[in-house]
């Protein structure tokens, strides 16, 4: 009966842990660091082709082997991130449940204590709506006069409110104009989405 | 007092428009016309300037019946019918604080129409729905971005996700619609929000400053 966070794992998990501890200490360590960095980036792949053929020479592994192995760390990282595991018992779990070499255990733990809070920041704010605002620009303007009306004082807000696709990160502009009322407006509106905000927060 | 020819130009400009001037060149061509029908296309040219899109088509119809019952062509109706707009249009263009009644009034007899007709652009210009007037003329018809009409929002809070087991965040989601209807929905993430709100705020502290800067106040009307 096995308590680990990574019992769900296949047996994938059982031969890469096998290389892993037939690995070098100090290239395990380089390995770890650089997945902790990219654990949890939408989208982004951990190493390119080119890297992935050095590996293959640095540790005398095939490439699938070596994928395998990326693979298995990324998912120790993410099922960590989702029972956000103490080092302790995380250390325990490796060690005891997953017959990790005791060293490279340690390196384990030792980098997920340093990136955890990194890694769950990033799990956090990763969006998965079709749309994120993701930029707002503005400016001030004033008409002083126009086809119809030969002297007027209108100050006119302009808001671009750039929207990011998620899927196909492409970005959409979005203009719109708010005079004195309309600003205000929509201000109030603002205002109490914070108060409901700070009330949620406390 | 110096008459006020000295130091105002006239409100239709510096010469006469050509759609004033054919305007009262065919009124004195079409004597039959009764003062009631001039009447009407008075308050039909105010009717156009308020309700642009809905009028054109009933306005046709009163004038092809015109025609029928006074025997004067369409053409020289429309002529005068557009003529009187242009007035209304070129009278509502300065500030109003500059175009006072008496001054209106001398304009319009230099344009030479008679003083029924002067009397009742009066009336309109002068009367109930000049606020309403001058905000159409100054609002409505200039070139505009996509005002928002409506501005929903949704304030979620995220207790678990796939990625992890405990979470507690907040998730805001804005849904705009713009005038010229599309519906806008996306997520907006806290920082953002808090960015959106604080240049808000900078935004309307910017518009109050905005009467008392020195260069504008040029344009104090």
């Amino acid at each position: 009966m096995s308590s680990s966070i990574f019992s769900d794992g296949s047996s994938k998990i059982k031969t890469s842990i096998q290389h892993i501890n037939s690995l070098d200490e100090a290239k395990f360590k380089k390995l770890v660091q650089r997945i902790a960095e990219k654990t949890g980036r939408q989208n982004e792949t951990i190493f390119t082709i080119d890297e992935l053929n050095k590996l293959e020479n640095a540790f005398g592994l095939s490439i699938d082997n070596i994928k395998q192995m990326i693979e298995s760390i990324e998912y120790m990282f993410l099922q960590s991130a989702y029972h956000l595991i103490k080092p302790q018992i995380l250390e325990n779990d490796l060690i005891n449940e997953q017959n990790f070499d005791e060293n490279k255990a340690k390196i384990f733990v030792e980098q997920w204590s340093a990136n955890a809070k990194e890694i769950v920041e990033r799990l956090k704010t990763s969006h998965i709506a079709s749309h994120s605002l993701s930029d707002i620009r503005w400016t001030l303007d004033v008409g002083i006069t126009q086809g119809s009306k030969s002297k007027v004082k209108r100050p006119i807000a302009i808001y671009e409110f750039q929207l990011k696709n998620e899927q196909t990160k492409q970005i959409e502009n979005i203009q719109t104009e708010f005079n004195k009322d309309e600003l205000y407006a929509f201000f109030e509106k603002l205002e109490s989405i914070q108060s409901q905000l700070d009330t949620l927060m406390t | 007092m110096p008459d006020h020819r000295s130091y105002q130009d006239p409100f239709y400009g510096w010469t006469v428009p050509k759609a004033i001037s054919l305007c009262v060149q065919t009124l004195k061509e079409c004597s039959s016309l009764p003062f009631k029908a001039i009447q009407e296309l008075i308050s039909m040219s105010e009717d156009q300037i308020l309700n642009e899109k809905s009028s054109s088509s009933s306005s046709l119809e009163v004038l092809m019946k015109f025609s029928k019952d006074y025997s004067i062509s369409i053409e020289q109706l429309i002529i005068i019918f557009n003529g009187f707009v242009q007035v209304l249009r070129l009278a509502l263009k300065p500030p109003a604080a500059f175009l006072k009644p008496d001054i209106f009034k001398d304009d319009l007899r230099d344009l030479k129409f008679s003083e029924q007709i002067i009397e009742a652009f009066h009336n309109i210009l002068f009367g109930t729905k000049h606020d309403q007037l001058y905000h159409v003329i100054q609002d409505r018809d200039r070139p505009c971005l996509p005002l928002l009409k409506s501005f929903d929002w949704n304030l979620d809070v995220t207790l678990t996700t796939a990625s992890l087991l405990r979470c507690i965040e907040p998730l805001l989601f804005f849904q705009f619609r713009t005038n010229d209807n599309r519906v806008l929905t996306f997520e907006v993430p806290i920082k953002r929000f808090n960015e959106l709100r604080y240049n808000t705020a900078l935004l309307l502290k910017e518009m109050e400053e905005i009467d008392s800067k020195q260069t504008l106040k040029l344009l104090e009307t």
